[in-house]
């Protein structure tokens, strides 16, 4: 491979990775952050009705792999609502966002489980109203607490994001894919492909140690 | 809509016979993958117990590097990159005994191995500086400590991360389809393919995952009761 052949080839891929896996990533976080939220609480709720089928969704998605999801989504899901196509982009990030939802909910919930219960007592004491509780002095504390987790598990999602490629998303794996077909270089194509992903994830996840260090020092009592 | 499910068609050969093939082959890969990531994550992890700092550095970057790759990055190198490496009659050879699988069975197990790394290298940092010494200063030399101290406490310590893993292995096992190995998820697609049955394929799959997940959580639960140790606090795999 020519050194010109080569940069052209690095950078489709690292715009395939920011066109698609990084867009991708970041709109399944900052969806399924909300709705994870949401889902810790109800889990939490002492009202079967919502505690229960909160529960089973969370522990179907957590034991079902990510491509099952997305058959769910790309295949499955159109056929109910009448045949429509849905984009593929738009079916992988359903699946990632209702995936990773699943996830980011336990750790919420193990974060809201590890304040201690004298403060939600103390907060009510003072006359704030149980939404305000939860929304000013419990969930704040909670994700604070879990905030290196939450990094690591969007690392693992930015990293599942390759997995949009076997329901046709034109992404970086598939990119890298294509472009061996035309030009018939897999060593150099693969090794580029996993450099890439390697040099960015180690980045982040060292930045997240740092973070996770910080964090540890500053937990509140 | 118009859609009107209907199970019996799973009942229908070949689809039958495709769903056990395919949940044949989930078992085997993740089993073999599960067994071989275990035995060389705890291997490697027993590394950073090394006195020489070389080696201590080897069980780091092992961790590092197959942790921040993609699995099916790791998958499709180990796929298409791998035999272009060997001379020409190994590839050959894995080329006839279908590399689909090995190479599924290959990237899984390295995979899983430096998760199960990690874990040991933390695990090693729970059992303490201050069970060692007293181990040392009772009379015992340095590998009778880490045989019959350190190693014991450790396997007991990592059984829940490794039940994590085990449930992991299975979800993982899902991707060999992306190189065309048989298994539960791409009968799933041929099952959907050929008939149009997704909503009955994609339900038989995702109940397979379902109790596969099931089965280890319980038999990994009775693991866990078993070995505990007692008084020391361990965390779930919540």
């Amino acid at each position: 491979m020519t050194p010109s052949q080569l940069l052209d080839n690095l950078l489709s891929l690292i715009l395939a990775l920011l066109r698609y896996n990084v867009v991708l990533t970041a709109l399944a976080i900052v969806l399924a952050f909300p709705i994870a939220s949401l889902l810790a609480l109800g889990r939490l709720s002492r009202y079967r009705l919502i505690c229960y089928p909160i529960a089973a969704y969370i522990n179907l998605l957590r034991s079902s792999p990510l491509l099952m999801v997305m058959f769910w989504t790309y295949y499955t899901f159109p056929m109910l609502v009448g045949g429509a196509n849905l984009n593929v982009f738009y079916a992988a990030l359903l699946a990632l966002t209702a995936f990773e939802a699943a996830y980011f909910a336990e750790f919420i919930r193990t974060g809201i489980q590890s304040i201690h219960r004298d403060q939600r007592l103390a907060a009510l004491a003072t006359g704030l109203k149980p939404w305000q509780v939860f929304l000013y002095v419990i969930w704040p504390q909670a994700v604070h607490r879990m905030i290196p987790s939450l990094l690591t598990q969007s690392i693992i999602a930015f990293q599942d994001s390759t997995l949009a490629s076997i329901i046709g998303l034109r992404e970086v794996a598939q990119t890298t894919t294509i472009i061996n077909s035309v030009q018939v270089k897999p060593i150099w194509m693969y090794s580029i492909l996993a450099g890439l992903y390697l040099v960015l994830c180690l980045t982040l996840s060292q930045g997240v140690r740092r973070i996770e260090r910080r964090t540890a020092k500053l937990l509140p009592v | 809509m118009g859609y009107e499910v209907q199970w019996s068609v799973l009942w229908d050969q070949p689809y039958r016979d495709w769903i056990l093939e395919g949940l044949y082959l989930t078992i085997e890969i993740s089993l073999i993958a599960w067994f071989f990531g275990l035995a060389i994550g705890i291997l490697v992890g027993m590394l950073s117990e090394s006195p020489r700092k070389p080696l201590v550095a080897v069980s780091a970057c092992y961790v590092e590097v197959f942790r921040n790759i993609p699995l099916l990055v790791q998958l499709f190198f180990a796929y298409f990159v791998l035999p272009l490496l060997l001379p020409l009659h190994l590839r050959r050879y894995l080329y006839e005994i279908g590399w689909e699988w090995g190479s599924a069975v290959l990237t899984l197990s390295v995979y899983t191995s430096a998760k199960v790394t990690g874990h040991v290298r933390s695990g090693l940092n729970a059992v303490g500086h201050g069970l060692r010494q007293a181990a040392l200063s009772t009379g015992l030399t340095w590998w009778q400590m880490e045989r019959w101290i350190v190693v014991p406490l450790l396997l007991r310590i990592i059984v829940p991360n490794i039940t994590t893993e085990f449930l992991t292995v299975f979800k993982g096992s899902s991707l060999a389809m992306a190189v065309g190995v048989m298994e539960t998820t791409y009968m799933t697609q041929r099952i959907g393919f050929q008939s149009f049955r997704w909503i009955e394929a994609n339900t038989v799959g995702t109940v397979v995952y379902l109790l596969l997940a099931w089965a280890v959580a319980i038999l990994m639960g009775f693991v866990e009761r078993k070995v505990r140790v007692p008084g020391l606090l361990q965390s779930g795999h919540a």
